[in-house]
């Protein structure tokens, strides 16, 4: 059965943040659903408005998909069990709350050391903020030229 | 509450069971194909070949034989190529549906298809617990999600986390 975006939203917030605490969970919700409703560059032109195009565009979100560089992923929303946090987080956040931290950041990552690189994916984003183990990146000019 | 989506309504078995009209063009037909549903490619061979895309195992999205390939000459061949026919064949899947508000803004309601009846139809949202009843003729996009999996039955409290 298809998931709804709603459910989509809260497996993917376990599957990337669930250890992180309910500020790292919604700073990730808060990049998913600033990139739905971002107003321009790559993540406007392809999701267009929709939470299941952004969460499956190819090569963004590793839980999305099942397989990583070949492998197996196990860590992936198929395998997850959301709870009601999640529902929880996943309805604050479609309803339009951001953590103000993360008001713009449109992409995160795990730099799984001490440093947070300056320029996350590419020249597109600088380094805004770290929220536990993850390193929150906002969009440069140039994003919006893609 | 959810009926049983097994069940045929029952004016669509109705429409089924009308009389063909003996003006109807007879198709060559094989024989041994004639129980097959399958889309029809004015280009390919009638042969077994396989289609181009892989035929879905659940949802129902070619058109009944004999009533897609010309010009339908009763009601019920009309009927079995229209839109509405279309999503009676797919009740109980969960789709995505944009409708057109005006001449220019969308709306897109998400949620399994719950009932189509002659100008609305009905999206039961699990999530929230409610239906929704929307304008058939407003009607724009569907998209159908799970293409290989089963319909959502009413025993089920949540599903099971299959992949589609």
């Amino acid at each position: 059965m298809a998931y709804s975006d709603r459910e989509l939203l809260a497996r993917l917030i376990q599957c990337e943040a669930g250890g992180e605490g309910e500020t790292g969970m919604k700073a990730v919700a808060s990049v998913v659903m600033n990139r739905v409703h971002a107003k321009g560059g790559e993540y406007a032109r392809v999701g267009q408005g929709s939470i299941r195009n952004i969460i499956f565009q190819p090569y963004q979100f590793v839980c999305a998909s099942e397989t990583e560089n070949g492998a197996y992923n196990p860590q992936n929303i198929y395998n997850m069990r959301p709870e009601a946090i999640h529902y929880e987080i996943a309805d604050w956040a479609i309803a339009g709350n951001r953590l103000p931290e993360a008001a713009d950041a449109l992409w995160f990552y795990n730099p799984f050391g001490p440093n947070c690189r300056s320029r996350f994916p590419s020249d597109v984003g600088y380094w805004y903020i770290r929220i536990g183990d993850h390193c929150f990146y906002n969009p440069t000019n140039a994003y919006y030229d893609t | 509450m959810i009926q049983n989506y097994m069940e045929q309504t029952d004016w669509t078995q109705e429409v089924q069971a009308g009389p063909r009209s003996s003006s109807a063009p007879m198709q060559p037909m094989q024989p041994q194909q004639e129980m097959q549903i399958r889309p029809w490619f004015p280009q390919e061979p009638q042969a077994s070949q396989p289609s181009a895309a892989p035929e879905p195992a659940g949802l129902d999205m070619s058109c009944p034989m004999m009533s897609c390939q010309h010009s339908p000459t009763t009601n019920a061949e009309a009927y079995q190529g229209s839109l509405k026919s279309l999503l009676s064949r797919n009740v109980g899947y969960f789709i995505v549906a944009t409708f057109l508000i005006g001449s220019e803004d969308t709306v897109v309601w998400q949620g399994i298809l719950h009932t189509v009846g002659n100008d609305y139809l009905v999206i039961y949202q699990p999530d929230y617990n409610r239906y929704i009843s929307a304008d058939l003729y407003s009607l724009k996009f569907v998209e159908f999600h799970n293409t290989q999996s089963i319909p959502y039955f009413a025993g089920m409290n949540q599903w099971s986390g299959s992949k589609t």
